[in-house]
């Protein structure tokens, strides 16, 4: 038998090693690492980390290089080295949605991981109490960071391991119990805390009903940033919610500073292109600069840490201050394509995580580490120059394809196809997932999105700038505003709803659309809420309620918008660019996504224009008709039609009689 | 009238013919030694039976005196003649003298080619150097027009006439002076010759034809254009693999000093400032391919090629992999 028919063989009952070729989050579970590759990347990032705690001074970093290089596997691997340091979280942030969002969505993100139990490694390992009925609750189950943390304070032990701290739990848990008395327990603690780093207190008192687990989900809900109903804010014992930028800015900041001096933030803004609605949008960029700059200067323990490919260093630089983009960029951390070398590792390494073909190496001590691979393979596969780790993943698949005889040639498929393949695969995901808030910037930074690319005839799209407009349409001589709310509090939307009458009477927008998640009722015992909005209606607003589906489509969009304005849309082996995805949500719009366009698209035809619709479909082909017919025809009073055609000389003109006649203005014929 | 001169103090006999021989030397240097003057042979004519020695300081100054009045020089023959009757030693003697002031630096020689000759020419004195003399000359004679060399000639005289080619060919070599092509005989110039002044018949009938056939003049340039060949590209002997890697991370440390810790530099702007090294685009490329193939740099590509300008591609390195190196970094690990 020939060599390659062995290795065929060999090789055919075992899956190919090199399926995996990106990491979408820090966050994500599997972790395949080759320490030696960007390890200069990564001694950058903890010199930046000792450097702060040394000089107790938030720094800047940038984390560059090409796409597929390892952006998001290097933070992966900073998020896991923090597991074995007590003083360090790990925040991951995705772009915002929004310049005007970044707090609200930078405290989502916050709230969201320090309830991640990164030392959960650490907890299992060592056997502690609670581990075997795996049970949650103080004393019951692992911690997460934010409860280790306010346990390090509770505790006065900053550097008290993961496992004294879960000890700890479960002997106060036995004095008092998790809920209201711990809760009550804990209360001078806490006050003290407040005071000493200066905290918000509300947020401090909702973080103790979180950590006491009293009226924990309603707490959660606060901190995430959710507009709580009145009832619920009540059972916290606080007065307004989180929903609005100066009151998530607090938040934020007292989650910084309850840390302490000793500790280290790492807050991993990823994804810094998906900033940009177009190339010439700076909007977000200077946003995102001086929030973050902002937020340095309040915080002494911070890694702001940003990701951006290397291309888009320039872009940066030239949105911002020349000062803050010195501040951002204050240290470097570059990732770097693969030599043959190092490459030869990072393949060695994959195929020595399958079991099976470890255990064919080993039956024969000819065939080596590299096997079913050769240097010549690699020589092949490798340019001269180098390639980013994400290419080299992809060559090495194909190549062990090769080896077992696998090589499928898929039927060819178009670039439209190959995206609605991904897109049901992503929409089908994202509506499994459940939602712990509906944020209402996935639906303003969604929708903007979706209308700059698919706009109604003749409107202009652009993000809103009057508070409560999120998206304004502008047509020839019309102003029309999408405003969103999620707000589950019926007095914040009573407000809001109060807001958007004062527009409509100063007549900064002729036309408004309300949107609100069909998820999220409006309570009928909300008796202003209802009558406003009954006014709004009255008065022409739209209101649209999109299910489940169409908040999973938004998001499913922005999720693919934001890899291709990197040039990270890898579907399959083909990179997919922004330009495609454009054309293809042209052309193949989601039904989802379709109705969202046509419930605007509906709005933006008025009664005016579809009476010169009408009217133009009256006197085409005839030039000129008499009056009367005219409005018979049309069904409207003769003295309104007259009047329209005296203020539409564009349109149509009036003969005056008797009998009137109307005639056609042949430009009004190619009328678009 | 007699002059008696006493070769070893120059002094006269009596009071008189002190006198006498002050008014002669003074008349003397007035006098153009060169022209032949009546009164002169009557001074000098020498007393067949005084028996004079030569003072070799006064030969010497009178040596250095014809020769101020010659600013291209003489050869040794040349300026015994010019000499004095009475100091007209044998021109050995003459030629000793000369070799002593050229040892001591106070005259020049220059020595003419050999030409076809057997014989060496013999050397023109001169108290200046004799070639950016005569260049400087021929420089300010070509200043506001051209001339046939016949024409240059005229200007020096004909002991340097005789070797005008040879002080004009390092003029010619440097493109100091141009060599123009023959109209009315070839022609020599400090400017470039004008294909206007030498084609304007040519021309002429060019556009005239292209008007005819209806060509507007610069639908003619336009053609013309067409017809220039590029001109070759004199490429510099390649460097050593080591010397260009001295080179352009020596260039990438003073363009960004943290480069010298793999911090990233744009490639367009490492081309400009290595532009005098590497002169064209293929030499840079090859410089910079070569070191990543070493393994000495990492090279980055550009993430949206789409969106480069065709002059922002000729500035990167192309990668073959459907984009542009956009950045070089000198790897640390």
């Amino acid at each position: 038998m020939s060599n390659h028919r062995q290795i065929q063989k060999l090789l055919a009952p075992i899956p190919n090693p090199f399926l995996l070729d990106r990491v979408d989050s820090p966050w994500q579970e599997s972790f395949y690492d080759v320490p030696d590759i960007n390890r200069t990347a990564s001694t950058r990032c903890q010199e930046s980390i000792e450097a702060i705690q040394k000089g107790n001074q938030s720094r800047g970093l940038i984390l560059h290089g090409e796409p597929g290089s390892g952006k998001t596997h290097l933070l992966q691997r900073l998020r896991l080295s923090t597991q074995k340091d007590p003083r360090t979280w790990f925040i991951y942030v995705p772009p915002f949605p929004g310049p005007g969002r970044f707090w609200r969505h930078l405290l989502e993100c916050f709230f969201y991981d320090i309830c991640q139990r990164s030392k959960l490694p650490d907890v299992l390992g060592k056997g502690l109490p609670g581990e075997a009925t795996k049970e949650e609750g103080p004393g019951q189950g692992p911690l997460t960071q934010i409860e280790e943390a306010l346990t390090r304070h509770l505790m006065n032990k900053p550097l008290a391991s993961t496992q004294e701290l879960a000890r700890w739990w479960v002997d106060i848990c036995k004095k008092d119990h998790p809920g209201e008395a711990l809760f009550r327990r804990l209360q001078r603690t806490f006050d003290y805390l407040t005071v000493q780093f200066r905290l918000d207190p509300d947020v401090m008192k909702v973080l103790r009903h979180y950590l006491t687990w009293h009226h924990r989900s309603c707490a959660y809900a606060y901190l995430l940033g959710r507009d709580l109903p009145d009832d619920d804010l009540a059972l916290l014992g606080v007065k307004q919610s989180l929903d609005e930028e100066t009151r998530a800015r607090e938040a934020v900041l007292t989650f910084c500073r309850l840390t302490g001096p000793i500790f280290t933030i790492i807050l991993a803004f990823d994804q810094i292109e998906g900033l940009q609605l177009t190339l010439e949008d700076l909007d977000g960029l200077r946003a995102f600069a001086n929030n973050v700059v902002d937020l340095m200067g309040q915080c002494p323990n911070l890694l702001i840490l940003s990701a951006v490919q290397t291309y888009f260093l320039d872009t940066l630089k030239k949105s911002m201050h020349v000062a803050y983009y010195d501040r951002i960029a204050q240290d470097e951390s570059i990732l770097t394509t693969l030599t043959r070398e190092s490459a030869k590792r990072l393949i060695e390494f994959r195929l020595n995580n399958q079991k099976e073909i470890v255990d064919l190496q080993q039956q024969d001590a000819k065939r080596g580490q590299l096997w079913p691979f050769t240097w010549e393979v690699i020589d092949q596969i490798v340019p001269p120059e180098g390639l980013p780790a994400r290419d080299l993943i992809r060559r090495a698949r194909h190549r062990f394809d090769e080896l077992k005889k696998e090589i499928k040639i898929p039927p060819p498929r178009s670039v439209g196809e190959a995206i609605s393949q991904h897109w049901n695969e992503l929409f089908e995901k994202q509506l499994q997932q459940p939602e712990v808030r509906l944020n209402e910037g996935v639906y303003e930074d969604g929708l903007l999105r979706l209308l700059q690319t698919k706009p109604p005839k003749g409107w202009r799209v652009h993000r809103g700038w009057e508070r409560d407009i999120h998206v304004l349409l502008e047509g020839q001589n019309e102003k029309m505003g999408i405003s969103v709310s999620n707000s589950e509090n019926m007095t914040s939307l009573a407000r809001h709803l109060g807001r958007l009458q004062t527009m409509i009477s100063s007549g900064k927008v002729n036309r408004l659309i309300f949107l609100r998640d069909a998820r999220l009722p409006i309570k009928p015992t909300a008796t202003v809420t209802q009558q406003r909005l009954q006014d709004l209606v009255q008065k022409g607003m739209q209101v649209l309620r999109p299910p489940a589906e169409a908040y999973a489509a938004l998001n499913v969009l922005r999720e693919l918008w934001n890899k291709a304005a990197e040039n990270d849309l890898i579907i399959g082996d083909s990179s997919m660019s922004m330009g495609q995805l454009k054309s293809w949500l042209v052309e193949k719009t989601p039904r989802s996504l379709q109705e969202l366009i046509d419930v605007c698209q509906g709005v933006t035809i008025s009664a005016l224009d579809e009476l010169i619709d009408k009217l133009i479909e009256t006197l085409k082909g005839q030039w000129m008709v008499l009056l009367e017919d005219a409005a018979q025809k049309m069904a409207v009073p003769e003295t309104e039609l007259a009047q329209l055609v005296i203020e539409k000389p564009e349109v149509a003109g009036l003969l005056a009689g008797p009998p009137m006649v109307l005639f056609l203005n042949p430009e009004a014929v190619n009328r678009t | 009238m007699e002059c008696i001169v006493n070769r070893d103090g120059c002094q006269a006999k009596s009071d008189s013919h002190k006198n006498l021989f002050l008014t002669f030397q003074e008349d003397f240097s007035k006098l153009s030694l060169t022209k032949r003057n009546p009164f002169q042979k009557l001074v000098f004519m020498p007393r067949k039976t005084s028996v004079r020695k030569l003072d070799i300081h006064e030969v010497d100054d009178l040596i250095l005196k014809v020769l101020s009045r010659n600013h291209f020089g003489l050869s040794a023959n040349k300026i015994r003649n010019d000499l004095p009757a009475s100091y007209r030693s044998p021109i050995k003697q003459i030629a000793e003298r000369l070799d002593n002031l050229l040892a001591e630096g106070r005259l020049q020689a220059w020595q003419p080619p050999k030409g076809r000759a057997q014989k060496s020419p013999v050397p023109i004195y001169s108290l200046e150097p004799l070639e950016p003399l005569i260049a400087k000359e021929i420089l300010q004679l070509l200043k506001s027009q051209s001339l046939r060399p016949a024409e240059i000639k005229k200007n020096f005289p004909p002991h340097v006439n005789k070797y005008l080619l040879s002080f004009l060919d390092p003029l010619i070599k440097n493109r100091t002076v141009k060599w123009h092509p023959p109209l009315k005989g070839k022609r020599l110039s400090l400017q470039e010759p004008n294909p206007a002044d030498f084609l304007s018949g040519e021309i002429k009938k060019l556009f005239e034809k292209g008007e005819k056939l209806g060509f507007p003049a610069e639908a003619i340039l336009y053609a013309v254009q067409g017809y220039v060949k590029p001109l070759p590209i004199k490429k510099p002997a390649p460097l050593a693999i080591e010397e260009t890697q001295k080179i352009i991370f020596k260039a990438m440390t003073s363009l960004k000093p943290a480069a010298a810790q793999g911090a990233l530099v744009y490639i367009p702007e490492l081309r400009k400032a290595l532009r005098e090294i590497f002169p064209d685009k293929d030499s840079f490329d090859q410089a910079i391919l070569n070191l990543a193939r070493l393994e000495k740099v990492q090279l980055q590509s550009h993430s949206l090629p789409a969106e480069l300008t065709a002059d922002q591609r000729q500035a990167m390195i192309d990668n073959k992999r459907g984009s542009y190196f956009m950045a070089i970094g000198i790897r640390m690990e």
